[in-house]
This record gives C-alpha cells, sequence and structure tokens, in this order.
C-alpha cells in the first residue's frame, strides 16, 4: 500500500484518526441504540474539510484525492459504519453528480454549503420496483412551466429523513428506456416532497435511510442536472464507479474491526484451562483474516490511484466491490464463529460488526449485478 | 431400512404446521420482540394442544411420544416464526433429563407444570472458566454457590437444572426460581429474543439433599444425554429456520421482477436454489435419523453433534442467500428475513462452533 500514499496521506490519516476518537466514538452507541444520526456532525465535519474531498479549492474543498477520501472512509468505518454512511453518500453520490456535471449556480448554492456541512444531501435513484434494474424506474419529469414536474417514489434512500436537498434520477423521456433520464436536484422544502417514512434496519442502525415520495413535485429547470434532457444513465454510472471504490475503503474498515476485536478475543480468552490462541484452527482463522484484509487493502488503494490517474474502469470498481463486500462477510462470519456465543449478545461489539457488513453486498450494485460489471468487459 | 414418518407423526408435524399458520402473527410478534417479551398466550394455547412436552410421559401430562416428534414441532414452529419457534422449543428444556433421571416426586411435581403451560424450564449450564458452581453439604440441603452464563429462559423458567461441582464429582440439582440468594441478569442479544438469556448468581442457596437428580454413577450420562438432545434441539431450530427462509426467498424471487424476468427465471438464483434445497434435505435426514435413535433407545451423541453442527452451517448460508435475494427488502426490519437472519446465529454459534467440531473430530479419530 505504501507506494500508494504519500506524505500527506499519512498525516491526513493521523488527522482524521483523533477527530473521529475525539467527536465521533462518543455518539456511536447512543445512535445506534436510538437510530438517530447525530446531524451536529455535519458542520463539525465540514469545518475540518473532512465532508466531500475531492471537491476544489474554490468551492471550499480540500482538492483532494480519490485515494484521501478512501482514507477517510476507511477511519471513519473502523470508527462507525452505520454513521460514515451518511458522509459517503453525502460527499459521493450526493455531490459528485454536482460537482461533474452541475451548473456553476448549482454548485454555488448546493456544493458549497454541504462541503461546510451545513446542507446535507441524499441521492433517489432506487424504487420499490427498481433495484438491480436500475433503468426500469418509473419515476418522470414532465416539462411543464418552465420547469419539470416530478412524480415517484424512492426507497432505501440514504440521509433521506435528515437531507437538505435530494438528487432524483427521473425519466424525461419515458420513450428512451436508460437513456431518457435526468437527475434533478430537489429541495426538501420544495412542495411535493416528502419523507414517506424512515426505515428500520438490520445493521447501520446509526443511519437514517428512508422512503421519499414526489407527488407533483414542481421544480425550476434550474434544478436539472446537465443542460439538455437525457443522459442521466451516464452521469449514475460516474457517480456509482466511484462510489463502488469508496464501498472497498468502507470495507477496509470494518475489516480491520473484525481483525481487532477477533485478535482481543485470542489474546485474552480461555477455553478449559487453555489459551484459545493455541488452537490451530483459530491460528488459521485469524490468518485468512489477515490475509483477506491484505488484498482488499492493495486492491482497493490501487483502485482508488488508477480513479487519480484517470484510467479507471468500471470492471476495475465492480471487481473492489464484489470481492471486497464478499470477503468481508466471511471474515465477520468466522469473527463470530471464533467467539462463540459470547459474539452473539449486544455487549459484544462483533455482532454489530456483523450486521452491518452484511450491507455492502446489496447497494449500488448488488454482488450479482458486480459479476455482471465484470463479464461485460472481458470482451467476449 | 424405513425412512416414513410414521401416520402419527405426519399428523403431529401436520398440526404443528396448522397451530402455527393460525396462532404466530407476524406483527404482534415484532412488536413483542421489540419489547423483549415472551409469547405467553401462544405459548400457553400450545400447551393446551400437547405440543409442549411431547415427550413426556402421559401419566404427568405429556403426550408420550418420541423425542423425533419434539424435532418436528420445533421444525414447523419455527419454519413460521424464527422468534416465536425458538421461544416455544425452549419452552421444556430439561425436562428430558427429569423425565429419565427424575425420581417420582420430582417428575411429579416438576414435570406437569411445564406441560400445563404453568412454568418453563431449564438448564443452568455454562459457566466461566475460573468459576466452576460448586455444592456443600450442609445439613439435610446442600448449598449451592457459582455464576451460569447464557442461561437460557433465565428469566423466566420456574426452575433450573444446575450441574455443579461436589466433592470431586459432577452432580445435577433442581433449583426453584425463588430460593434465596439467586440472582438473575439478563444479558440482551442480536436475535432470539423471545428467549429471556443472561447470567444467573447462586450465593449460599439452600436446595434440599432430594432435589439432586438422578444416581450417582449415572451422572455422567445425564449431561452427555442432555448435550446431545440440546444439539437436537437446536439442530431443528436450524432446520425450520432455513426452511422458512427459503421458502420465503422462493417466495419473493417468485413475485419479484427485474430486468423483465422473475427473478426464478435467472439461473444463478435458480442454482442457489437448488443447492439450499438439497442442503436442507441433507441435514433434515441426519436430524430425524439421530433422534429417531434416541427413540429406539440407541442414542448417538456424535449423530447428534454432527446434527447441530451441520444444521448450523446450513442455517446460516441459507439465511444469507435468501437475504439476498431480497435485496435491500433483505435488509429492513419490516421483511421476515431480517430477524431470520439475526435468529439463525445462535443454533451455530451457541455453546462455540469450534467446541462442537473438536468433540466431533474425537469420535471420528477415535
Amino acid at each position: 500500500m505504501e507506494i500508494y500514499f504519500k506524505e500527506e496521506h499519512e498525516i491526513f490519516r493521523k488527522t482524521i484518526q483523533s477527530f473521529i476518537e475525539k467527536e465521533i466514538l462518543p455518539l456511536v452507541d447512543e445512535a445506534e441504540e436510538k437510530e438517530k444520526f447525530p446531524v451536529e456532525l455535519f458542520p463539525k465535519m465540514g469545518s475540518q474539510g473532512f465532508l466531500c474531498i475531492r471537491v476544489p479549492k474554490t468551492y471550499g474543498g480540500r482538492d483532494g484525492d480519490k485515494i484521501m477520501e478512501c482514507i477517510a472512509i476507511e477511519e471513519l468505518t473502523k470508527g462507525s459504519s452505520g454513521i460514515t454512511s451518511a458522509f459517503t453518500t453525502h460527499g459521493g453520490l450526493a455531490t459528485d453528480p454536482i460537482l461533474r456535471f452541475g451548473s456553476e449556480d448549482q454548485k454555488q448554492r448546493y456544493l458549497v454549503p454541504a462541503v461546510k456541512g451545513e446542507k446535507i444531501g441524499a441521492f433517489g435513484l432506487t424504487e420499490p420496483d427498481a433495484g438491480s434494474d436500475a433503468a426500469s424506474l418509473r419515476a418522470t419529469a414532465e416539462k411543464r412551466l418552465g420547469g419539470y414536474l416530478i412524480n415517484g417514489t424512492k426507497t432505501f434512500i440514504t440521509n433521506g429523513p435528515i437531507c437538505h436537498y435530494v438528487i432524483v434520477a427521473a425519466y424525461t423521456d419515458v420513450t428512451k428506456k436508460g437513456s431518457g433520464i435526468n437527475l434533478f436536484i430537489v429541495d426538501r422544502e420544495n412542495p411535493g416532497f416528502s419523507v414517506v417514512k424512515k426505515l428500520t434496519k438490520l445493521g447501520h442502525r446509526s443511519t437514517e435511510t428512508g422512503e421519499l415520495s414526489f407527488d407533483d413535485c414542481w421544480v425550476p429547470k434550474e434544478q436539472m442536472i446537465g443542460d439538455q434532457e437525457g443522459g442521466g444513465f451516464n452521469q449514475i454510472e460516474y457517480t456509482l464507479r466511484s462510489g463502488r471504490i469508496s464501498t472497498g475503503a468502507r470495507c477496509i474498515g470494518l475489516a480491520r474491526s473484525i481483525l481487532e476485536e477477533s485478535m482481543y478475543y485470542v489474546r485474552n480468552a480461555k477455553k478449559q484451562g487453555r489459551m484459545v490462541g493455541r488452537s490451530q484452527s483459530v491460528r488459521f482463522s485469524l490468518a485468512e483474516m489477515a490475509m483477506y484484509l491484505d488484498v482488499m487493502k492493495a486492491i482497493t488503494y490501487r483502485c482508488a490511484w488508477l480513479y487519480d490517474c484517470g484510467k479507471v474502469t468500471m470492471k476495475d470498481a465492480a471487481i473492489v466491490k464484489l470481492f471486497c463486500t464478499e470477503t468481508l462477510c466471511k471474515m465477520a462470519y468466522d469473527g463470530l464463529r471464533l467467539q462463540g456465543g459470547e459474539a452473539y449478545l449486544n455487549s459484544n461489539l462483533m455482532q454489530r460488526l456483523l450486521r452491518d457488513s452484511r450491507l455492502h453486498r446489496i447497494p449500488e450494485g448488488t454482488s450479482e449485478i458486480q459479476h455482471l460489471l465484470i463479464f461485460n468487459e472481458l470482451g467476449i | 431400512m424405513d425412512f416414513e414418518l410414521s401416520e402419527e407423526q405426519k399428523d403431529v408435524k401436520k398440526a404443528a404446521r396448522e397451530f402455527a399458520r393460525g396462532e404466530f402473527d407476524n406483527d404482534r410478534a415484532s412488536e413483542l420482540e421489540l419489547q423483549l417479551g415472551f409469547p405467553t398466550e401462544i405459548w400457553k394455547k400450545a400447551c393446551r394442544l400437547g405440543f409442549i412436552g411431547i415427550y413426556i410421559p402421559e401419566e404427568y401430562g405429556g403426550q408420550g411420544l418420541g423425542f423425533l416428534e419434539n424435532i418436528l414441532v420445533i421444525e414447523e414452529f419455527c419454519r413460521k416464526d424464527s422468534r416465536i419457534g425458538s421461544a416455544l422449543g425452549f419452552a421444556d428444556l430439561g425436562t428430558e433429563i427429569l423425565c429419565a433421571y427424575g425420581s417420582e416426586e420430582q417428575k411429579k411435581f416438576y414435570l406437569v407444570p411445564v406441560v400445563r403451560g404453568e412454568s418453563l424450564s431449564t438448564v443452568a449450564f455454562d459457566e466461566p472458566e475460573t468459576l466452576p458452581t460448586e455444592g456443600i453439604k450442609h445439613g439435610e440441603n446442600i448449598l449451592i454457590c457459582g455464576v451460569k452464563r447464557f442461561v437460557l429462559n433465565g428469566g423466566n423458567a420456574g426452575y433450573y437444572l444446575v450441574p455443579f461441582q461436589m466433592d470431586g464429582r459432577v452432580s445435577i440439582i433442581l433449583i426453584e426460581k425463588d430460593r434465596q440468594g439467586i440472582e438473575f441478569i439478563p444479558q440482551e442479544k442480536m436475535g432470539m429474543k423471545m428467549v429471556s438469556t443472561g447470567e444467573l448468581q447462586f450465593k449460599n442457596v439452600s436446595v434440599p439433599m432430594d432435589h439432586l437428580i438422578g444416581e450417582e454413577e449415572k451422572d455422567f450420562y445425564i449431561l452427555e444425554n442432555f448435550i446431545s438432545q440440546t444439539h437436537l434441539r437446536l439442530g431443528a431450530q436450524g432446520l425450520g429456520i432455513a426452511q422458512g427462509a427459503f421458502d420465503r426467498g422462493l417466495d419473493y424471487g417468485k413475485q419479484r421482477e427485474q430486468f423483465s424476468r422473475k427473478l426464478i427465471q435467472f439461473q444463478i438464483i435458480r442454482h442457489r436454489l437448488a443447492e439450499m434445497a438439497t442442503r436442507i434435505e441433507m441435514v433434515r435426514l441426519l436430524v430425524y435419523k439421530a433422534a429417531w435413535l434416541i427413540d429406539i433407545g440407541r442414542m448417538d451423541p456424535k449423530l447428534c453433534a454432527m446434527a447441530r453442527a451441520s444444521s448450523g452451517d446450513l442455517v446460516v448460508d441459507v439465511v444469507d442467500e435468501a437475504l439476498q435475494i431480497f435485496g435491500g427488502y433483505g435488509y429492513m426490519r419490516e421483511t421476515e428475513i431480517e430477524h431470520f437472519y439475526r435468529d439463525a446465529w445462535l443454533v451455530d454459534i451457541f455453546g462455540g462452533k469450534s467446541n462442537l467440531r473438536d468433540s466431533i473430530a474425537k469420535w471420528v479419530t477415535g
């Protein structure tokens, strides 16, 4: 990994680590239990320049690279995967399209406050009947009175219940499957927008996830991302490609916690008068975890580096997401089995790590979708 | 060789399935789970219909059926709802010890309330490495001191069967919950939340000598048999939870459409369902065989442990795959598969997976 990290990266890692320790860790347990995201973290993160790492200085950002963003995500996830969900969505899906494809006006109105943590963003693509098959989404944006009338329902939306704005995908031309999609920025107070419900989940309980409804929700045409109708799907793909590398970094954070918890247990636990660490199967299990973690780091940071060089493909990003999320689950399962019944108690961090780890094989393209993406680029 | 369940066993299985369908309500169960409550009403009904303590002899209020019938009931209950199913599946935990080794008096006093739905039973087995539970003779009584962990039904059992050390050997004693010096400290878990679980502390708890179970020379077998039967209880839970998760995954796969096709029309999904179904069938054979051997008086501890271990592997894999079929919905608590996922893990790791493999290895390698 060392080949990808410069000194500024190492310094950054230390800076964010001490911030997490002081500002985030004390809030984690309560946020998980009450299933409530501590929103006060947004301006705190923003004032340190930890949100939207890759935004240029002209918009108040840090002008960091993908490697630096991955470092932030890895460390934040190590602290709390639930809380980190809010930040990765905000700094990735909810700002990337504006940064890359948005107008200057949109950047001033949304990106600048998002970087400061004054506005919280969300991203609405998935619908009750459109998951893996994103192009089958049903939301529509009908041209009306110099703007667009948006109708539809979006679900599993991270930050939905706490967001100030959401970037929503809708068809401007329903006759063009896939290519007739556009992205729109919708403000929370926009008439016709509502949070239908907050969803409770297996894990990531400190993240707020919701179902959003757009009911004759009219927005001026300035809210559309990009100048012309259509082409939104490419913007989404661009955004997801970056997000899949970020997922790798999230897996690294969780994997580090799992290995750490397992090592702590093995160092201290005894069974039938014998240190658990003397068991050969335990040793093999730990060795495997260490191996997985190493490979996860190697492919994720390599891919982040490729991204920074402008050479990354969807296949590279899909490989990172598929390998890291699947491997992470294996590690969590082994970690639970290592500790036995002990790990089943709420007082034990392992059960939360399991519940959190299980998520990543699903969003932003399930493992099954990643297989398809990789195959598609093999050239057969 | 005869792989057929008897007519009576088929009826039991069918009756259990119908009872679960009629009585287990998902919404109410979800509320109860949040409050960490026990499904008292359903349990009392199950008792009235004879599902709890089904293997207890008729003279003590039971049905006088076999352990396999118990397995069939647990499987069907867990298949419908992993939370309620597990809670009912443990309701009579330890009564198999009393049936086999209890005195006439003990059976009358302690089996009947369990069958009638007046009391839950349990065995307080697991203890911290450094703190073995010990007993000291004190006149006509024994004073019990120690700590037991992960006691299932710990918070609401009417009595506990407690293994302890005395005079250099292990004995088992029955302790009623209201005796002086007992404290229960609940421990919250990731799943199986309807089964009250926690630590039991015994501080000089005075128990009459006539509460000892069994004759001294048999005590080793009592524990070994109990562990084997518990493996099968858990094995049946795993089997039921796996079957229930499979059912739901299959149903969802038939409804859900993506890319203009039902999920079950995708080859990868079809193959996964095929493999799940195959493995469920394999584990069912193993669990049933091990239970059948108990009923014909040839309990095989190795087979019981194998049944449990394979059921644990199975249930974790099946709930995982089923959740994946549900995609984002599977991760949401409003979808049943979410609690199946949490509940499944207890079957796999309770008592330690490595310990289980160690004991199987001992039998296998001789």
